[in-house]
């Protein structure tokens, strides 16, 4: 049939239900960053860590691995909160450069096409158009960060035994609840960058300069005025501080690490606040009409 | 050999156009420095290239005369905030900001035709943009510089004024002023390049950042491949790694400035060669970035 005759016939196909209309989005989004294939191999390349921590708790529990590497007792370290702990915050800084890569992309491409309007024409909100947007990242961040950390945990506990699942299934929380933020964070950044400039280029190195700049500027800051609050535009440096207590880390350990320079609730005040703005900021900009000026 | 042989590449090359040349440059670089210099857009590199002025003056003003500091600390605080603040992300970013803006932001605008269309050398293009980002970001950088100098000494009155005339600070603040133009300088040729390779050139700008912010952590003679070794080998006051990267830091062998400077130049002219060779063969794509 030619297209003219179709113009204005009514849809009566099988319609999607309302509550999963946004995974329409998602699907589309993650069809569109796996086209690229430098972005596929970096979404590989992030799995490495995976592979080498399940290689590393294979080591440390199979007296047969150990004795024909040679390495015996010599391997260092053991598999505890503090393991699974600095796991995540590689996975999370690889994380990171997906994000940065493949977030802001999915949304300056429709404001530079003018296509988010045809996007909110559809029986689709702004906050469900959101949610598509997001679940591509949130569904590629967790298949990087939390899940490889949760089958290393449960691979963990079924070679060491002895009950070490129910000792420990605290470390399964607050693997989960840890990345859950920062998924929830990165995400959200990347979004508002994204519909507040509107070049994919600008918001990558915005995104770069939130998570770079600021902590420059943070450590200047204390340096100058002599003060510890600088660190609360360190935003990398706040959700560590709360991946530390949510990880259980003794307060000798987190001094060390300088994960006490600032209160717990200052850290959960930085991230709230950035998120707020973000939220603010999506809000305010993504609308489904735009008023150029000439 | 004729000497007719020897002496026609010596005529071609006194033949070429220098005149017409060098005022197509001066036109470009008055038009680039314009738009780069005093345009809204441009509101974001004053705002980071000051942020640690406003900071040392808000410093000056609670701690007058030297109340509660040192000159000691006060060299100490300044030598920080330069190399980790100016050298690691502060030039870092304003070069990628800007050298990437110069040629990307043409094609976001769809203005590059009307260049690449005018009886221009491409080269020269690359030349004139490439000096109006480099003398952009060093005017606005080397003020903020300059400015940080003199709140860190002029609020300890006398002593400050002794520090800077009669002690070492004027020498330390011609090297500041120094890495600050040799540092827009490499980083601006690396981001010129990357914009006219990649399309979006900070992807691997955050390799680069990576590269220069964790080279002290490689062999030694891969640090040699890093802008900010050499940038921190000419700064005035050394300051020691510290946290976690001092333990996985390899002192190098420190580079004289008379290589580190030569170094630098050469670095930057080649990746520029490399530029001017790109742009012959960029062919304009307006697609949505």
């Amino acid at each position: 049939m030619a297209v003219y005759k179709r113009t204005y016939k009514a849809y009566h196909g099988q319609l999607t239900p309302a509550w999963s209309r946004f995974t329409v989005l998602t699907r589309y989004g993650l069809s569109t960053l796996f086209n690229s294939r430098p972005f596929t191999a970096y979404t590989v390349l992030c799995f490495l860590p995976f592979l080498i921590g399940l290689a590393y708790i294979y080591i440390v529990h199979s007296a047969a691995a150990q004795a024909v590497l040679g390495v015996g007792k010599t391997i260092p370290g053991t598999v505890n909160n503090v393991w699974f702990l600095s796991f995540l915050g590689f996975e999370a800084g690889m994380g990171f450069i997906l994000a940065a890569w493949g977030g802001p992309g999915m949304i300056t491409k429709d404001f530079a096409n003018h296509s988010v309007q045809l996007y909110l024409s559809r029986p689709i909100s702004r906050t469900e158009y959101l949610l598509g947007k997001v679940s591509v990242l949130a569904a590629l961040l967790s298949c990087t960060t939390w899940i490889p950390a949760l089958v290393l945990f449960f691979v963990k506990a079924e070679l060491q035994g002895n009950g070490w699942l129910w000792e420990n299934l605290w470390i399964a929380g607050a693997i989960l609840v840890g990345c859950l933020i920062w998924i929830a964070m990165i995400s959200l950044v990347s979004m508002a960058v994204a519909v507040w400039v509107k070049w994919r280029i600008a918001a990558t190195a915005l995104m770069l300069g939130i998570f770079f700049l600021l902590p420059a500027l943070g450590a200047v800051l204390d340096a100058i005025l002599r003060t510890q609050w600088g660190s609360l535009i360190n935003f990398t440096h706040m959700i560590t501080i709360v991946w530390a207590h949510l990880f259980r880390l003794k307060a000798l350990e987190r001094h060390a690490a300088g994960f006490d320079v600032v209160p717990l609730w200052a850290a959960w005040a930085s991230l709230l606040s950035l998120c707020t703005a973000c939220f603010w900021l999506l809000d305010r900009k993504l609308r489904a009409r735009e008023v150029e000026r000439a | 050999m004729s000497t007719a042989t020897i002496a026609r590449p010596r005529k071609s090359f006194s033949d070429l156009p220098w005149q017409l040349w060098t005022s197509q440059l001066a036109a470009l670089l008055r038009m680039e420095i314009k738009k780069t210099l005093w345009m809204r857009r441009s509101i974001w590199i004053y705002l980071l290239a000051f942020a640690p002025t406003v900071m040392f003056g808000i410093h000056a003003l609670t701690s007058p005369m030297g109340r509660n500091c040192s000159i000691e600390e006060d060299t100490r605080v300044l030598a920080y905030t330069f190399q980790i603040f100016y050298l690691r992300v502060g030039i870092f970013f304003g070069c990628m900001g800007l050298f990437t803006w110069l040629f990307r932001g043409e094609i976001v605008e769809k203005s590059l035709h009307y260049y690449f269309l005018s009886p221009m050398r491409r080269e020269l293009l690359v030349a004139g943009k490439f000096l109006a980002g480099l003398i952009t970001t060093s005017l606005i950088f080397s003020a903020s510089v300059l400015l940080c100098f003199t709140f860190v000494y002029g609020h300890f009155g006398a002593p400050g004024r002794a520090f800077v005339f009669n002690g070492p600070g004027l020498g330390q603040l011609g090297s500041y002023l120094l890495v600050t133009v040799l540092a827009c300088l490499g980083f601006g040729s690396i981001f010129l390049a990357l914009s006219l390779i990649f399309k979006n050139p900070i992807i691997p700008g955050i390799v680069v950042l990576l590269w220069e912010s964790f080279h002290a952590v490689a062999p030694s003679l891969l640090q040699k491949f890093s802008v900010t070794f050499y940038l921190t080998q000419l700064s005035p006051v050394t300051i020691p790694p510290d946290g976690l990267m001092a333990l996985f830091t390899v002192i190098a062998e420190p580079v004289s400035p008379w290589l580190a400077i030569p170094g630098l130049l050469f670095l930057s002219a080649a990746i520029l060669v490399f530029a001017a060779f790109r742009i012959r063969k960029t062919e304009i794509s307006y697609l949505a970035d």
